[in-house]
C-alpha cells in the first residue's frame, strides 16, 4: 500500500498539526476559472468533490492549495487495485501478543476533520468505494465494522476525489452511486497566458522558453497520433524548463520529458523528437 | 526573410528506376517525421509529408503535404505548417475549393490571400521564428468569404505571395478530400504508388511538369521486390479502378479515366499486367514465399475437391500515416465487454476470504504471530474466473463490395476494419494472443489473406499503419480463408480458448463459388474448424438486415448484425461466450 499523508499521522495532535501548517510554504495554485470559489461552496455545505481531468494539469495540486486556504489538514491516499477497506479504515495490528487497532487514513481524516483525497480513485476496487457511501451522503458517518463504532463526521471533514477519464481507466469506472454523491469539477490543461503565467512566475523559467514551451505544448494536444495516449502536460513543461536551468539544451531537455517520457513507440519518439526540434531547437 | 538556399537534394533528372528507389540518403528521416507530427498538430488531424521530384511547387491534397525537395530545412518547416494552417482554418473545405476549381488565375490569388489569414490565425502554436521569418502581408483578410470575393474580383490588387510557399491545387484537393479516397486509386498494395506516378497531372494549368511523388519511408515490401509488389499492385487496381473512377467524377472536376493516364514504361506495365489478371492460370506466376493449397467442399458430389484453392499469405503494407474512418464507439467499451470472454478460473492464494484454507500461508501467519511480526490475516484460497485464456484471430472481409457507401457515407469496409483494430488493441491490452488478416480472392487461383497482425506481433504504431493501409478490392472466397485462419489459430498452442471472428458484409462471391457450393463449402469449413476446437463467430457491420445465408450457416446464436459499430459491444461477450461454449461441447 502506498500512502501519503501530509500534515497527519497517528500520535499527532491535530491542533499542533493545524500551528505546523501555517508555518510551511504556501502550495502555489493558479487558478484558471472560478475553481477556487467553487471548491470553497462545496466545502461549505459539506458536499463531496470530484476532480476530473488529464493527468498533469494540477488536480492535485490545486486540492493542496485549497486545503491551505481553507485551513484544514490534507490526507492523500494514493489509490491502487490492492486497495481494501481495511486500508482505508483500519485493521488491527499485531503488537507483541496483543491485538492493537490502527486507524486507517479515512478514519484519521475524519477523526480530525480534515480533507480526505483519494488521488486517481478509479483504480481502486469499486467495493473499496463504497465506504465512503455513508459518509458522502446525508449521514456523513464512518461505519467501523469491527470495531463497532460509527464515527459521526465533523463538519469540516471533506471527502475529494479525482480521476483522468482518459486512457489508462480503459476497465475501470466509477459506480454510478458513487459518482451521484459527488459535484464535480473538470480541470484541462490551462489556456497559453495562464500557463505561461505558470512557468515564468511559480517556476521561474525564462520568457522566451517559456513561450516555445507553451506553443510546443498547443500543438502536440493537438496531435492524434497512434501510439501517443498521453501528451505533454504543464508538469513535462516544467520538468523540461527544470532541466533547462541545470544546464541541458531546451531541445535534449525537451526529448526527455516530453518524447520518451510519452510513448515508447520508436516511429512516436522519432517524430515527437522531430517536433520537439522544430520548437526548442537551435 | 527566408531566402531559398542551395538543394540540398541532388536535382539531376530523375529517370523511371529512380522513382522506385527511396531517397533516404537526400532527406533525414526524423526530421521529416517531425515535420509531418508538426502539420498534424496545427491541422488538428493527421497528415504525411512527402518530398516531390526536384522543381516541382509544394502543395497539399488535405492529407498529405508535398514538398519541393528543394527547400532549406527552414523553408520546410514554414511550408509545412504554413500548408497544415490553411487545412486548419477551413480555406481548403471543399465548398470554396469547387468555387475555384476551374480558375487557375483566381485559385493563385486565394491562396495568396488565405495563407497570411491561416497562418495569423494559429500564430500561437507556431514556432516563434517562424512566425517571424514569414512573409505575411500587413492587410489580412478576415475570413474564408472575404478572401474568395476578393479573389474573384479581379479589380483587386493582390501581392501574391513568394513562390517557394507552394501553390493550391485545387483538383488535387478534392480528389483528396473524401475519406476513402485516398489518393485516387483503390487496391493499392503498397507505398510507392505507381498510379501517382503515372498520374496525369490534372492542375497543368496551374503548373505544367507532371507529378513525380516519391515515398518517403519504405514499406517491408517495397525492399523485397518491386516487380512483385507492381504486379500485386496493379492486380488490386484491375478490381478496385472502377468505383473509384465514379469517385473522382462525383468531384466533377476532370474526366475519370484521366487519373489512370500513364505514359512511357509504365503503360506498358499496365497492360501487360491487365492482360494477365484476365488469366487465372498466369496468376501463380507470382513469386509468393507462402503458398498454400486447400481443398474445397462439392456439396453436388458429395465430396473434396483436392487442393482446390490457392491460398497465400503476406504481410499487409503499412500506411503509417493515413487515419481509419471514424467510427461511434471507443475501444474502452469494447474492453469492457471483453474483459470477461475467455476467462478460466484460477486459485488466488492468501486472500483475506475464500473457501479454501491456504496452509501454507495459515503456518507462516502463525509463526509470525508467534513471533510478533504481522498482522496479515490473508489466509484462505479463492479461485476467481480471472485467467485470461483466448488466442484469437480475425478475418476481416476486403472484397470490392464491402467499400460500398452506406447512407451515412461511412463505408463497410471502414466499419469493419475499424471494429477489427478496435478488438485487436482491447484484447491485446489483456495480453491475449491475437492476430488479424484481410481476405480478397480472385477466383481460385489466388485466395489472398494480408496479415495485418501476426500472433507474435506486439500492437503498435506498425500494426496501426497496417490497418490503415488497407483497400478494398476482390471477390470472397470465405471456405479458404476460413481454412487457412483456423490453421493458423491451431497452431497457437498456448491457450485452451480459440476463437475466429470474420467480418463480412454478405455472403461468399467468387469466381464459381456462390450459392449453395459456397454455402456448403463455408459450411463445411466452419465444421471442421469446430470440430479441431476454434470458435468461430461472424460479425457485419452497416447492411440494413441480416443476411440469412450468413445465419444458416454460422447458426443464430454465433453471427451478429448491427448497424452501426456502436451496437457491437453491448452484444460482442454473450456472442464470444457462446460460441466458445458451443466449441467446448463439441471437442
Amino acid at each position: 500500500m502506498c500512502l501519503f499523508i501530509e500534515g497527519a499521522s497517528t500520535g499527532i495532535d491535530p491542533h499542533s498539526l493545524h500551528e505546523q501548517l501555517a508555518g510551511m510554504i504556501k502550495p502555489y495554485y493558479m487558478p484558471v476559472g472560478k475553481e477556487e470559489a467553487f471548491f470553497t461552496a462545496a466545502y461549505k455545505q459539506q458536499l463531496s468533490v470530484l476532480l476530473k481531468g488529464p493527468t498533469g494539469v494540477g488536480k492535485s495540486r490545486f486540492v493542496e492549495h485549497m486545503a491551505q486556504q481553507l485551513g484544514r489538514p490534507l490526507i492523500t491516499v494514493a489509490c491502487h487495485e490492492d486497495l481494501t477497506a481495511a486500508d482505508l479504515v483500519g485493521r488491527y495490528i499485531l503488537k507483541g501478543n496483543e491485538t492493537v487497532w490502527q486507524d486507517g487514513p479515512l478514519t484519521q481524516a475524519v477523526k480530525q476533520g480534515a480533507i480526505c483525497y483519494l488521488d486517481e480513485v478509479v483504480e481502486a476496487r469499486s467495493d473499496t468505494v463504497v465506504v465512503l457511501h455513508p459518509l458522502t451522503d446525508h449521514r456523513r458517518e464512518l461505519n467501523i465494522e469491527r470495531l463497532g463504532e460509527c464515527l459521526k463526521a465533523p463538519p469540516e471533514f471533506m471527502v475529494v476525489l479525482s480521476y483522468n477519464p482518459g486512457y489508462q481507466t480503459l476497465l475501470k469506472d466509477l459506480k454510478a452511486s458513487t459518482r451521484q454523491r459527488m459535484v464535480a469539477m473538470d480541470f484541462d490543461f490551462p489556456p497559453a497566458q495562464v500557463e505561461k503565467r505558470i512557468l515564468e512566475e511559480i517556476y521561474d523559467i525564462g520568457p522566451e522558453l517559456t513561450d516555445k514551451l507553451v506553443r510546443l505544448a498547443a500543438v502536440m494536444r493537438r496531435l492524434d497520433a497512434p501510439g501517443l495516449s498521453e501528451v505533454a502536460s504543464t508538469r513535462a513543461l516544467v520538468a523540461t524548463g527544470k532541466l533547462v536551468r541545470e544546464g541541458m539544451s531546451p531541445r535534449d531537455a525537451g526529448v526527455a520529458a516530453m518524447a520518451s517520457a510519452l510513448s515508447d513507440d520508436t516511429e512516436v519518439i522519432q517524430g515527437l523528437t522531430g517536433l520537439i526540434e522544430e520548437y526548442l531547437g537551435d | 526573410m527566408i531566402e531559398p538556399s542551395d538543394s540540398p537534394v541532388s536535382s539531376e533528372a530523375p529517370n523511371w528506376r529512380q522513382l522506385f528507389t527511396l531517397r533516404e540518403d537526400s532527406v533525414e528521416p526524423s526530421s521529416l517525421s517531425g515535420l509531418a507530427f508538426l502539420a498534424s498538430g496545427i491541422a488538428g488531424r493527421q497528415l504525411r509529408i512527402y518530398l516531390l521530384a526536384p522543381a516541382e511547387p509544394s502543395y497539399t491534397d488535405g492529407q498529405t503535404i508535398f514538398l519541393n525537395p528543394e527547400l532549406s530545412t527552414t523553408q520546410r518547416t514554414a511550408v509545412a505548417a504554413a500548408h497544415a494552417a490553411l487545412i486548419d482554418a477551413g480555406s481548403l473545405d471543399s465548398q470554396c475549393i469547387r468555387a475555384i476549381s476551374l480558375r487557375p488565375a483566381v485559385a493563385a490569388r486565394f491562396f495568396s490571400m488565405e495563407l497570411p489569414r491561416a497562418v495569423r490565425g494559429c500564430e500561437s502554436l507556431l514556432p516563434q521564428a517562424l512566425v517571424t521569418n514569414l512573409p505575411l502581408p500587413e492587410n489580412i483578410c478576415g475570413s474564408v468569404e472575404e478572401s474568395l470575393a476578393r479573389a474573384k474580383d479581379h479589380r483587386h490588387k493582390v501581392k501574391p505571395t513568394e513562390s517557394w510557399l507552394g501553390v493550391l491545387r485545387p483538383r488535387r484537393m478534392l480528389r483528396g478530400a473524401g475519406p476513402g479516397s485516398a489518393n485516387a486509386v483503390a487496391g493499392k498494395l503498397d507505398s510507392f504508388r505507381i498510379n501517382q506516378l503515372e498520374e496525369h497531372d490534372e492542375d497543368e494549368d496551374l503548373d505544367t511538369s507532371s507529378a513525380k511523388v516519391m515515398k518517403l519511408f519504405s514499406s517491408p515490401l517495397a525492399s523485397a521486390n518491386w516487380l512483385t509488389d507492381m504486379l500485386q499492385q496493379i492486380l488490386g487496381m484491375g478490381r478496385g479502378g472502377a468505383g473509384e473512377e465514379e469517385n473522382d467524377g462525383s468531384g466533377g472536376a476532370h474526366g475519370g479515366g484521366s487519373a489512370h493516364q500513364a505514359s512511357g514504361e509504365n503503360l506498358e506495365i499496365t497492360d501487360s499486367s491487365l492482360q494477365m489478371n484476365t488469366m487465372d492460370e498466369r496468376l501463380p506466376l507470382l513469386p509468393q514465399q507462402t503458398d498454400w493449397k486447400y481443398p474445397e467442399w462439392h456439396a453436388g458430389k458429395g465430396r473434396y475437391l483436392p487442393d482446390w484453392v490457392n491460398v497465400n499469405e503476406i504481410e499487409a503494407p503499412a500506411e503509417p500515416d493515413q487515419r481509419l474512418e471514424p467510427c461511434d464507439v471507443s475501444m474502452h467499451t469494447l474492453a469492457q465487454q471483453l474483459f470477461k470472454v475467455g476467462v478460466e478460473f484460477e486459485n488466488h492464494r492468501r486472500q483475506p476470504t475464500g473457501d479454501d484454507i491456504d496452509v501454507d500461508a495459515l503456518v507462516e501467519h502463525l509463526v509470525d504471530r508467534a513471533t510478533g511480526h504481522t498482522h496479515e490475516e490473508n489466509i484462505y484460497c479463492n479461485s476467481q474466473r480471472t485467467r485470461r485464456d483466448l488466442s484469437a484471430a480475425m478475418l476481416v472481409d476486403i472484397s470490392r463490395s464491402t467499400g460500398d457507401r452506406l447512407a451515412d457515407g461511412k463505408t463497410i469496409f471502414g466499419q469493419q476494419v475499424h471494429a477489427a483494430r478496435l478488438i485487436s488493441r482491447a484484447l491485446s491490452y489483456f495480453g491475449d494472443r491475437v492476430a488479424v488478416y484481410a481476405f480478397h480472392s480472385w477466383g481460385r487461383g489466388i485466395t489472398r489473406l494480408l496479415r495485418i497482425k501476426g500472433f507474435d506481433e506486439a500492437e503498435g504504431a506498425l500494426i496501426d499503419g497496417r490497418f490503415t493501409g488497407l483497400q478494398p478490392s476482390g471477390l470472397t472466397r470465405l471456405g479458404a480463408a476460413i481454412r487457412h485462419a483456423s490453421f493458423r489459430l491451431q497452431q497457437e498452442k498456448y491457450h485452451t480458448h480459440r476463437l475466429l471472428m470474420v467480418f463480412t458484409d454478405g455472403f461468399a462471391y467468387d469466381d464459381e463459388y456462390e450459392g449453395r457450393h459456397a454455402e456448403a463449402d463455408v459450411a463445411k469449413a466452419l465444421s471442421e474448424a469446430r470440430e479441431r476446437g476454434v470458435a468461430c463467430v461472424c460479425i457485419s457491420i452497416g447492411s440494413e438486415q441480416r443476411d440469412d445465408n450468413l445465419e444458416r450457416t454460422f447458426g443464430t446464436s454465433t453471427y451478429l448484425h448491427c448497424q452501426k459499430v456502436r451496437d457491437l459491444p453491448a452484444r460482442l461477450q454473450r456472442l464470444i461466450n457462446t460460441a466458445l461454449r458451443v466449441t467446448e461441447k463439441t471437442r
